[in-house]
């Protein structure tokens, strides 16, 4: 186990890193100067002189070769050093440490709905298998995994908001502000989940373990929930880094939409404002968060389930 | 790996049988059915749009705003007094074209670089699945807002982005299923008399693909319609008074007090496609995969089966 955690580490560095090289001049070799465009935000009157320019392209380093830049960009970044907002002239790392908090409630709140619907949806349905209620789910589990969150997002506005004046649409104001976006969330990830769970638990059935929990004289969901969802969650776990995945993707739509102050509506802001520091910063902390819970994710399946063979996982991955 | 790539990877194992007994499995398949009516019907209205749509799209009429859904106006009009039927038609064209445009790019960029690195040695294969990789390190649409934020906006930026990002997952898929057909004694036999690495690619290794690139390239259809429309709800796709069905969307959300059906109907528009590319892919698949028994039903199959497939359905 420790060797191949170590392994797993020695793969998710270099990922990294290349990762961090693609976003740096991913965003360097943009189109457009962001010398000139720093210089116009600082003053939007009249002409920029070439000495003006020069000056700016100076003060933000642009004037050094690319590998300096990335080399000094990196270096930062190591230390916890992501530069300096060109917009805010704020430090980058600060800025989103303040949303990191904002964006986990969001994140964890949807997190905990996706358990506590799909669970339940997946097991009625295994244990409804072919009747009409597991129709009805799968039908329900097809929109939820169709509707775009930008427009689940504006259903329920219409819905609680609109017509039913129950919470709030937009900002940050106590749990209440916290259901829709949550919901939104929430939905894609949970239609897949529970039909992952049912398929899971279908297979599980036909175990042997499964027939002697019921013929020592245990009701059928006592059976399902001791000894069923227990095996069946394991090769969910496998889809959890999917979820992580949808849940950073999704949150920049809902943060966007209800205008929820976290990590994700600091996204598009910085894009929108052409905002450098900014970018690279949030979309290379986007990045370390999903390599780690995606190595997180590999690195449990062997905790959870020793029989899974661990050296094949590295050879797939 | 995640799950729709497991179930993306799986269709890809598939192959393809012949003749008249696909179209009789498929019209069993009722779901995959009422797929594939689903885009045929919405493909046909969006080339016919000039014809169906009876007003103008971006004709603008300043008396007749809001209107309700009547006999002239089957969806209404919006906030300028524009036909949202004629739009929604007209939107199909752009949103449609933009997805088939989208998937096409990604399917040619993925087969031939998935292809290229099945087929070459450790070096390229490397620096073609360790740029994946890179990309896979970060969940795409944030990877897609930072290309097509620094690109700016347009149906162009738009589509190389989708391509730009989405290429990886079918790149490695490809190159998955060209190291399995490359094992193949048919592609020894044309080693043996002297055929080239790349006539081996082109002539036998290319045709073998064919079958399972076509239900690739419909299962990501879905996927390639959320992101476009997506993308240009955040307003990176094209500008007004265009219709597009995200950017419509986006646009109707400011008169969402005043008329909600706006919002809908693009909203509608997009889930009915992505929902009939899911059923008529998943149909697709299931009838080229030759563990599926032509006896059994859909869902009876569907049974057998372990979870990671059902994330597209």
């Amino acid at each position: 186990m420790g060797r191949y955690a170590a392994r797993r580490l020695l793969v998710a560095v270099p990922t990294l890193l290349a990762l961090s090289l693609l976003i740096f001049a991913l965003v360097s070799r943009a189109p457009g100067d962001p010398a000139e465009e720093q210089a116009r935000r600082q003053d939007s009157r009249g002409e920029i002189s070439p000495e003006r320019l020069a000056e700016v392209r100076h003060e933000l380093g642009l004037d050094r070769p690319f590998v300096t830049q990335y080399v000094s960009w990196l270096g930062g970044a190591v230390h916890g050093d992501l530069g300096r907002s060109f917009v805010r002239r704020t430090s980058v790392s600060s800025e989103i440490g303040r949303r990191i908090p904002v964006s986990a409630r969001l994140a964890g709140a949807a997190f905990a709905l996706i358990l506590l619907l799909s669970v339940p949806l997946g097991v009625a349905a295994a244990m409804f298998h072919r009747h009409w209620a597991d129709h009805a789910l799968r039908v329900l589990s097809l929109l939820g995994a169709s509707v775009p969150g930008f427009f689940g997002a504006y259903l329920l506005i219409i819905l609680f908001a609109t017509k039913l004046g129950l919470l709030p649409v937009a900002g940050d104001e106590g749990w209440q502000s916290l259901v829709l976006p949550a919901i939104t969330l929430a939905v894609g990830p949970t239609a897949v989940v529970s039909r992952l769970l049912r398929s899971s638990l279908l297979e599980v059935f036909g175990e042997d373990y499964m027939r002697s929990a019921r013929s020592k004289g245990l009701g059928p969901l006592t059976v399902v929930v001791r000894h069923g969802l227990r095996n069946a969650a394991v090769p969910l776990v496998t889809y959890l880094g999917a979820v992580f995945g949808a849940l950073l993707e999704g949150a920049v739509i809902a943060e966007v939409i209800f205008a929820w102050p976290g990590v994700g509506r600091l996204t598009v802001e910085a894009i929108g404002q052409r905002d450098y520091p900014m970018i690279q910063g949030v979309v290379l902390f986007a990045g370390a968060v999903y390599v780690v819970m995606n190595l997180l994710v590999d690195l449990s399946y062997g905790f959870i389930d020793p029989r899974i063979r661990l050296e094949e996982a590295v050879e797939r991955s | 790996m995640s799950a729709p790539e497991a179930a993306l990877r799986e269709a890809g194992d598939a192959f393809v049988p012949q003749g008249r007994r696909i179209l009789r499995r498929m019209l069993r398949d009722r779901s995959a059915v009422i797929g594939f009516v689903i885009v045929v019907i919405m493909a046909l209205a969006a080339l016919l749009a000039p014809w169906l749509a009876r007003h103008d799209p971006i004709a603008t009429n300043f008396s007749n705003r809001y209107a309700p859904s009547s006999g002239a106006h089957p969806f209404g009009t919006d906030n300028l007094g524009r036909d949202e039927f004629s739009r929604i038609l007209h939107g199909a064209r752009i949103s449609l074209g933009m997805a088939v445009a989208a998937t096409l790019g990604i399917t040619i960029v993925g087969v031939t670089l998935g292809l290229v690195a099945g087929m070459s040695g450790r070096a390229t294969s490397t620096v073609i699945m360790r740029l994946a990789d890179v990309e896979l390190a970060l969940p795409g649409l944030i990877l897609a807002l930072v290309v097509v934020g620094l690109l700016g906006q347009g149906l162009r930026n738009l589509i190389i982005t989708i391509v730009l990002v989405q290429w990886p997952t079918f790149a490695r898929i490809v190159r998955g299923m060209t190291l399995k057909v490359r094992e193949q004694d048919f592609v020894e036999a044309a080693r043996s008399v002297g055929a080239s690495r790349t006539r081996i690619m082109v002539r036998h290794v290319l045709p073998n693909l064919v079958g399972p690139v076509v239900v690739l390239s419909t299962l990501d259809m879905g996927r390639v319609l959320l992101a476009v429309s997506g993308l240009s709800f955040l307003g990176f796709g094209i500008g007004p008074p265009t219709p597009e069905w995200g950017a419509m969307l986006a646009e109707a959300k400011t008169f969402l007090d005043r008329s909600p059906a706006l919002l809908i109907w693009p909203g509608l528009a997009i889930t009915v496609m992505v929902l009939a590319f899911n059923l008529a892919g998943d149909g697709l698949r299931d009838l080229l995969d030759p563990r599926t028994v032509e006896s059994t039903p859909g869902w009876e199959r569907r049974r057998a089966r372990m979870g990671a497939d059902e994330s597209v359905r």
